[in-house]
């Protein structure tokens, strides 16, 4: 349900977007887990020079989806994700991020932490990493440690602002 | 942001000029000016003692930080009385020309008043159609119409999205919302109406909320900055999202039965700490 409710955040957006958007550009709204053959679908993608919006949607996964989830990022992608930490012990109510806009958008649930580990990291949570951009073979991704397409329906200006900044990104 | 406290605060025993530097002395950059509190600012009062007004301000080393009204719960836009609803706008006139005076931009109003005898709908409908009115009247002054949620005390609009429906139904840039963060009692959280609101928030009312004590009862629900049951940090932290960058104005009641200058100089403390994000 996640998915579905980021999904629909993100293509409300898209609908009032320029046309340049998302040119190169794919969303991975609310990811918790995902069959084998479509994880190599996607990292086939990206090293033949797609971008990937990744979002992670571990706020409400499940311990096995969890393990299946950071196992994946780590295997495909390089990507060191932590453990989801719930919004009660984040020190910080709100997302800061530096990149493509700087804004605070509220974190949704909590946020996964991601080692920065050389990748750009482009936002943060109560100190930690919480979204990075790496590029990977000829494409790359840009992986965001807690929802942001649920918010966008509400009309949370700050977030609109920054999935319209994220799919309008040149990467 | 800017710290200021309101005119109707000082004591009864001190003069305008006394008040006016003990709010300077406690730190605090302007003053909100309430039509209809004190003997300085009535309806009768002329634009020349305005000016007057306006320059003893300016020699405290004050601004004026917005022009409040506490006439709308006698003479209010949403009244059935026409009578009634022609002096409320009249007065609302007099607060934007007093603005103008004052060189600031935004004024405070109570627009709607709920009871048994004034049905929500009725209220509705009158309070949007006036608001409509005096709209363009705002915007030929240059200077907005912050509509205050006194929630509880009007009975009427009491929730951030309600709210947000009734202003994009005014569907005017020069009404917005006056925000007091502790007229939200426990029906909801300040902070989140600063997020819904944002850009359309004009001033912020500061003060606290005893949110055990219900909405409204015998006992007040209101207390000073801290001493409630707000949640500043959470405040603070929509504030910089929102990039809220103008007054904060502190309006709690007296509660000092002794030394009641110290109130201004705990408030303006406890400002400086939310403003700072020292929490």
């Amino acid at each position: 349900m996640l998915a579905t409710e980021s999904a629909l955040g993100y293509s409300q957006v898209l609908a009032t977007t320029t046309g340049k958007s998302l040119k190169g550009c794919s969303i991975v709204a609310g990811l918790r887990n995902l069959r084998d053959r479509e994880g190599y679908f996607l990292a086939d993608a990206v090293g033949e020079g797609r971008w990937l919006l990744i979002e992670s949607g571990l706020s409400f996964a499940t311990p096995s989806e969890s393990a299946y989830h950071r196992r994946f990022m780590r295997e495909l992608f390089g990507l060191q994700i932590g453990l989801h930490v719930a919004s009660q012990d984040l020190k910080d109510l709100y997302v800061t991020y530096e990149w493509p806009v700087c804004c605070m958008v509220r974190h949704f649930g909590g946020a996964t932490p991601i080692e920065a580990d050389g990748n750009d990291v482009i936002a943060r949570a109560g100190g930690m990493p919480i979204a990075v951009r790496k590029k990977i073979g000829r494409g790359g991704i840009v992986y965001i440690g807690t929802p942001l397409g649920p918010l966008l329906p509400s009309g949370d200006r700050e977030a609109i602002e920054l999935a319209r900044a994220l799919t309008e990104a040149s990467y | 942001m800017k710290k200021s406290i309101g005119d109707s605060l000082i004591p009864q025993s001190l003069s305008l000029e006394l008040g006016l530097e003990l709010i300077r002395n406690a730190g605090f950059d302007g003053v909100e000016l309430w039509l209809g509190a004190k003997p300085w600012f009535q309806m009768t009062t002329t634009d020349a003692e305005l000016r007057v007004l306006a320059a003893r301000v300016r020699d405290a080393g004050l601004s004026v930080s917005n022009v409040s009204n506490t006439l709308d719960w006698n003479e209010n836009v949403s009244a059935r009385d026409p009578r009634l609803r022609e002096a409320a706008v009249r007065h609302i006139e007099r607060q934007l020309e007093a603005a103008r005076i004052f060189q600031t931009d935004a004024i405070l109003i109570v627009a709607g008043v709920v009871t048994s005898e004034n049905p929500y709908n009725e209220v509705y409908a009158r309070t949007v159609d006036a608001m409509q009115q005096l709209a363009p009247k705002a915007a030929a002054a240059k200077v907005r119409i912050g509509v205050e949620n006194c929630c509880s005390e009007q009975r009427f609009l009491l929730s951030a999205r309600e709210f947000a429906l009734f202003l994009d139904d005014v569907n005017s840039p020069w009404v917005g919302i006056h925000l007091d963060v502790g007229n939200i009692h426990d029906t909801g959280f300040a902070e989140q109406w600063i997020e819904i609101h944002g850009p359309r928030i004009t001033r912020i009312h500061l003060k606290d909320v005893l949110r055990h004590r219900g909405r409204c009862g015998q006992e007040s629900v209101y207390t000073n900055i801290f001493l409630g049951d707000n949640d500043w940090k959470a405040i603070r932290g929509a504030l910089k999202k929102v990039n809220y960058d103008s007054w904060l104005i502190a309006e709690m009641e007296r509660t000092y039965k002794f030394a009641p200058d110290q109130q201004f100089y705990d408030t303006s403390a406890a400002m400086s700490r939310l403003i700072e994000n020292r929490l």
